[in-house]
């Protein structure tokens, strides 16, 4: 398939350019807890103050004020704090749970109002990883990107107002050690990215062609060569082990120039701090607080750089999210419609998925009122196109489609599809009982009104033999059930829902005979004063058509009575005449 | 009775530090730097205490600071290096005596675990040296304690006794943990796993539920899936509240006692300032290897389950290769299957089957799917071992038969050939035991018609193939596989299906291949074209796993109403 035409393509190029642009919709889009949000800011302000304010104590403690007023305050401060870092971490999960929550909700309403055009090329099934993992980007954001990198400026810049004030000789060589560590965080994340992703390579192709050995182990029984596939083991894990450890060389390296430059800030600061000290220049608690700022000053400088190289992840799942988001819904306004009856024509409808393969080319037919039509064609003729065109999943290219004498594209789309139902051997089953599922899509549905459907579609007795009959709990896509009882069950649920037009996508597939002729007994007694479309794909049907629409390569090839068509045809007559088409 | 139980899995799964080479010394060489470490780390206190104190006028401290410190990097930097090594040593031998092992299994245990081994051998393995690391973690763990408690000693007496309060603390503490964050794990994977299943569930009825204009409903639904996520969010947040309380307090509590105990002892002048400092210091080390003795249990839990399916494969037995014969010793004659019984599990597949595949004849092998064709090539290949009955090669039993000598004799050229990533020559010469020269695989690539195509490929013989030949054609692939057997010159030949799902031209040049190769070989084909009639000079037919005739083409036709049937429908 060809993936020009995707929506979500165009945005993915898009979103190479303006990443924090798109950011920023998301957090806009999202209702975030604010107040929770403002309380674990405070929190995390609170904290990092106490633990400044500990620092200080704790200093001028050691620096010889050893008063019982002193020891009071540094307790106190103690508590405080490590309850203070209870409630944020509480806090911050509070948040990171309420702003997932609050972006799922969004995604996953998104997701349904997805047009069908976006699906093309995607099965919906993948929304599922993005509205479950995915949403978790905005916390994310908020928690291992945004406020810790807001704190660790705080932290950096009040610590150095701080010490600042004892010394500005001993800060200024804390500063001048910030260009160093940040060019070498810089230097490292380069190389370090490089090598990674040479290594990272090297490592998967060589655990790929170990995988293919493996694989390949009948082949070396076969030819008995089992020496040799163990010697080729040997010679890819020996490889595999250098690779390994040039990787823990380079950590090495970079563990020992981090750990270098610690060292010589260290050292010249101390140096440079115990002479000041000993000339009297600063004073024994002056130097004291200095000495315990200043390990505090550059662990703030490493979480600033630790946390900025968090981006790149929460970079990845953004995009992911923010194609989806700023995929167009579909348009859903329109004029109401409480009621909806008629012909259903259509006139010159053209339609293509993609541009080089129209599927549809200048259909015209009617499915009249008070009538069962067949809908025949060869597999690829356009059959559940044209049903996806009347339901308004797609939108024609060229042509109208009305119903009752108005065009369907100017109705409220939700309305709209109320009158409409559908029967196929992919209905929709979910975890749920019985009676959840066929009354789904409906309110307050009461037990009679559920029952007569029920009797209505020959499935009240299989039900009533269910344990708990209509409060049976169905399991997932409804597998405990028969194929034959869920296409019953599908049928019971069209027929409470008082839909106007019915289509059944091939109601009696998988079918025994006996089975079949009672489904067209129920369905002909449905069928009564409603519009019926019946997609087929065996004649076992045709029993319940009065005329038929015959579609081949994407044009009507004949339409009438089943008389008329038969003539007509000579796809209806090979469909009547053998037992099955063969798609 | 659990109890037994679960040592026996404990005595499996360290059982697999018997069947490889470990690197000891240089386990040992990291225990000892660990050691050392900490001794360093301890050594270094009271100079940084110094400092932290202002207590400055000495040169000499400032300098045995610098020194310490220097020290301190250096010999943690060091310690890292015998453990990387040894970690990477024991993966890599894990990893060889596995694939030693794996290639050597039976066909049955192969194929039950299948490509599971692929993932145990590249990523399980790697796990295993992480016992050992949790072994020497608690090792010098307990040299740090005791070698802080007595720093502490030296200090102060009187204070000494906040260790065994800590062990205690910490002992409850993480049993505390252990418990909650089970809880925690449990609801969190269950949550997650539901939301999922929902959302899957849903979403992939998308367009029924757009068919059905039910989006308010689904949205609702929807939105209580999510709302059950975020309460056991909630819930987790709250056990890890109750966890942090009483496992991320314990170093403030500590720090309180250590300022309302120490303070008026400095201040009656029983310690100094300094000492005071170095104690909190020494207090801190002990805590901390302290609390990562009881990791040794919960890593020994997690070690046990990522280890679990290496020691099951390697509690397999692999197959028996010398046996009390050599193929060379073993007179050639027929093949003859006597009352061969095989079952997969409970399964029968080949029951009481009983023929002889004559020497230096085409033998064709039909019958419908599932009749058991192709376990009975994996029989005569002796990948399978008969549950019942007899295989023999002319008078001697198979199974006391060398295995490779006899694997050798044959050679198998399939449906789907197997070739793997690596180039044309390698892809041929596979199979051959010694040097090969190009001339020969020419020969070969020659008498399987497929030396055209291969010189017209871009690197003609050294063109890569890809991943079972992805990067050749069908028929290419097969020609491939037959100049293989070509070269490999086999007194027997099984070919299954060789020709199947070829276009015409490739099927004419295939078989053109297959006729040169079978050229007074003993040949077993498996054929679902009845045309191969013509070539067979002997036929068997297999009907649910039994042998339903025997004997030559008019015979076998005379005798079985399935080939009968096979050939009426294939007219």
């Amino acid at each position: 398939m060809a993936r020009q035409d995707r929506p979500s393509d165009q945005l993915y190029i898009r979103s190479r350019k303006g990443i924090w642009g798109r950011f920023a919709k998301l957090f806009i889009r999202c209702r975030l807890p604010w107040l929770w949000l403002a309380l674990y800011v405070f929190l995390e302000f609170g904290t990092l103050n106490l633990g400044l304010s500990e620092t200080d104590y704790t200093a001028q403690l050691f620096a010889g004020d050893t008063s019982a007023g002193l020891v009071f305050r540094l307790v106190a401060v103690l508590i405080i704090n490590a309850l203070a870092s209870h409630m944020k971490v509480f806090v911050r999960e509070l948040v990171s749970a309420r702003s997932t929550r609050s972006m799922r909700t969004v995604l996953f309403d998104k997701v349904l109002h997805l047009p069908m055009t976006y699906f093309q090329d995607e099965n919906p099934r993948d929304a599922v990883y993005r509205i479950v993992q995915n949403a978790k980007v905005i916390d994310n954001t908020l928690i291992f990107f945004v406020v810790p990198i807001v704190m660790a400026l705080y932290k950096s810049a009040n610590i150095f107002v701080r010490i600042f004030r004892y010394d500005w000789r001993l800060s200024a060589i804390l500063i001048a050690f910030i260009p160093l560590q940040l060019l070498m965080a810089f230097l490292f994340g380069r190389i370090n990215y490089a090598v990674n992703e040479r290594e990272t390579a090297i490592r998967s192709r060589l655990t790929e062609r170990l995988a293919e050995l493996v694989t390949n182990i009948p082949l070396a029984k076969a030819f008995a060569r089992e020496d040799r596939e163990e010697a080729v083991g040997a010679d890819l894990t020996e490889r595999l082990y250098k690779v390994s450890i040039r990787g823990s060389w380079l950590d090495q390296l970079k563990d020992l120039t981090q750990t270098g430059i610690n060292l010589v800030q260290a050292v010249i600061m101390v140096l440079v701090g115990t002479s000041l000290l000993r000339n009297g220049e600063i004073n024994t608690r002056g130097w004291v607080t200095f000495y315990l700022f200043s390990s505090l000053f550059t662990g703030a400088i490493y979480e600033l750089i630790m946390y900025w190289n968090n981006v790149k992840t929460i970079q990845g799942s953004a995009e992911k999210v923010a194609d989806i988001m700023e995929a167009p819904s579909e348009n859903e306004e329109g004029d109401p419609c409480p009621a909806l009856s008629g012909d259903i024509v259509l006139s010159e409808v053209a339609f293509s998925y993609h541009e080089e393969a129209p599927v549809l080319t200048g259909v015209s037919c009617t499915f009249p009122d008070n009538a069962v039509t067949a809908l025949l064609g060869a597999s690829g003729s356009g059959k559940t196109t044209l049903v996806n065109l009347l339901l308004r999943l797609y939108e024609p290219e060229g042509g109208a489609i009305t119903a009752g004498g108005s065009d369907i594209s100017r109705f409220a789309l939700a309305e709209y599809r109320k009158h409409f139902a559908m029967v196929s051997q992919n209905a929709m089953f979910f975890t749920g009982t019985v009676r959840e599922n066929v009354c789904y899509g409906q309110t307050d549905v009461a037990g009679e009104r559920l029952e007569k459907a029920l009797r209505g579609a020959g499935a009240w007795e299989f039900v009533q033999a269910l344990p708990q009959g209509v409060d049976t709990e169905l399991t997932e896509y409804g597998q405990n059930l028969s194929g034959g009882q869920r296409q019953r069950l599908a049928v019971a649920r069209a027929l409470l829902s008082d839909a106007h037009y019915l289509i059944l996508d091939e109601p009696v597939a998988a079918m025994d005979a006996i089975a079949t002729a009672e489904l067209v007994e129920i369905l002909r007694k449905a069928a009564e004063g409603r519009c019926l479309i019946v997609i087929a794909h065996t004649k076992a049907v045709l029993p319940l058509c009065s005329r038929a629409v015959i579609l081949s390569e994407g044009r009507v090839e004949a339409e009438g009575s089943l008389d008329e068509v038969q003539k007509a045809s000579a796809f209806m007559q090979a469909f009547a005449g053998e037992e099955a088409v063969h798609e | 009775m659990n109890n037994t139980k679960d040592r026996g899995m404990w005595k499996r799964t360290f059982g697999i530090y018997t069947k490889f080479r470990i690197p000891w010394l240089l386990y040992l060489f990291q225990t000892g730097l660990g050691i050392v470490s900490t001794k360093v780390a301890l050594m270094y206190v009271p100079y940084e205490t110094s400092l932290k104190t202002g207590n400055v006028s000495d040169p000499a401290i400032v300098l045995g600071y610098v020194l310490f410190l220097l020290l301190a990097t250096g010999v943690q930097i060091a310690g890292s290096i015998p453990s990387f090594y040894a970690n990477n040593q024991v993966s890599r031998n894990l990893q060889n005596t596995m694939i030693r092992h794996a290639v050597r299994l039976p066909m049955t245990d192969y194929e039950e675990s299948g490509t599971a081994i692929v993932s145990w051998i590249t990523q399980d393995a790697p796990f295993a040296s992480g016992l050992i690391t949790s072994v020497i973690g608690f090792i010098t763990g307990i040299a740090a304690t005791i070698m802080s408690v007595r720093q502490m000693g030296a200090i102060d007496m009187t204070m000494v006794w906040l260790v065994p309060v800590i062990v205690i603390y910490i002992l409850f503490a993480t049993w505390l943990e252990g418990k909650l964050m089970f809880l925690r794990e449990r609801r969190g994977r269950r949550a997650s796993s539901e939301l999922t299943a929902y959302m899957a569930e849903h979403l992939s009825f998308l367009v029924q539920i757009r068919q059905m204009g039910t989006h308010r409903e689904e949205l609702e639904r929807g939105r209580a899936a999510i709302q059950d996520n975020y309460k056991a969010d909630i819930y987790m947040a709250v056990l890890t509240l109750v966890n942090n309380v009483f496992n991320g307090s314990l170093t403030t509590v500590m720090s309180i006692l250590i300022f309302v105990l120490g303070v008026p002892k400095v201040n009656d002048g029983t310690i100094t300032l300094q000492e005071l400092a170095a104690f909190q210091s020494y207090i801190l080390i002990a805590y901390q290897s302290l609390s990562s003795l009881p990791g040794l249990y919960t890593s020994l839990m997690y070690y046990n389950g990522q280890l679990f399916y290496i020691a099951g494969l390697l509690d397999k037995k692999p197959e028996v290769y010398e046996r009390s014969r050599e193929m060379a010793e073993v007179p050639a004659g027929d093949i003859t299957f006597s009352d061969v019984s095989f079952a997969y599990g409970d399964r029968p597949v080949i029951e009481n089957a009983s023929f002889t595949i004559p020497r230096g004849k085409t033998t064709l092998l039909v019958g419908p799917n599932g009749s058991g064709k192709s376990t009975l090539f994996k029989l005569i290949e002796r990948f399978y071992v008969p549950a019942s009955g007899k295989i023999c090669l002319g008078d001697v039993p198979a199974e006391e038969i060398s295995l490779s000598g006899w694997r050798r004799n044959f050679a198998y050229v399939l449906q789907d050939p197997q070739l793997f990533d690596g180039t044309v020559r390698e892809n041929i010469v596979y199979g051959m035991d010694r040097e090969v020269s190009d001339e020969e695989v020419e020969k070969a690539a020659a008498l399987a018609c497929a030396d055209e195509f291969i010189k017209e490929l871009p690197e003609g013989y050294g063109f890569v193939i890809g991943e079972n030949g992805s990067r050749l054609s069908a028929g290419q692939r097969q020609r491939l596989a037959i100049a293989r057997a070509v070269l490999l010159d086999p007194p027997c030949l099984l070919l299954d299906e060789a020709t199947c799902n070829m276009d015409v031209l490739s099927e004419q040049q295939v078989s053109a291949a297959l006729r040169g190769l079978m050229n007074g070989r003993t040949t077993v084909m498996i054929s679902h074209d009845m045309e191969a009639l013509s070539d067979a000079d002997h036929v068997i037919v297999l009907a649910d796993g039994r042998v339903e005739a025997e004997g030559t083409r008019e015979e076998a036709v005379e005798r079985s109403a399935m080939l009968r049937r096979l050939i009426a429908a294939s007219e």
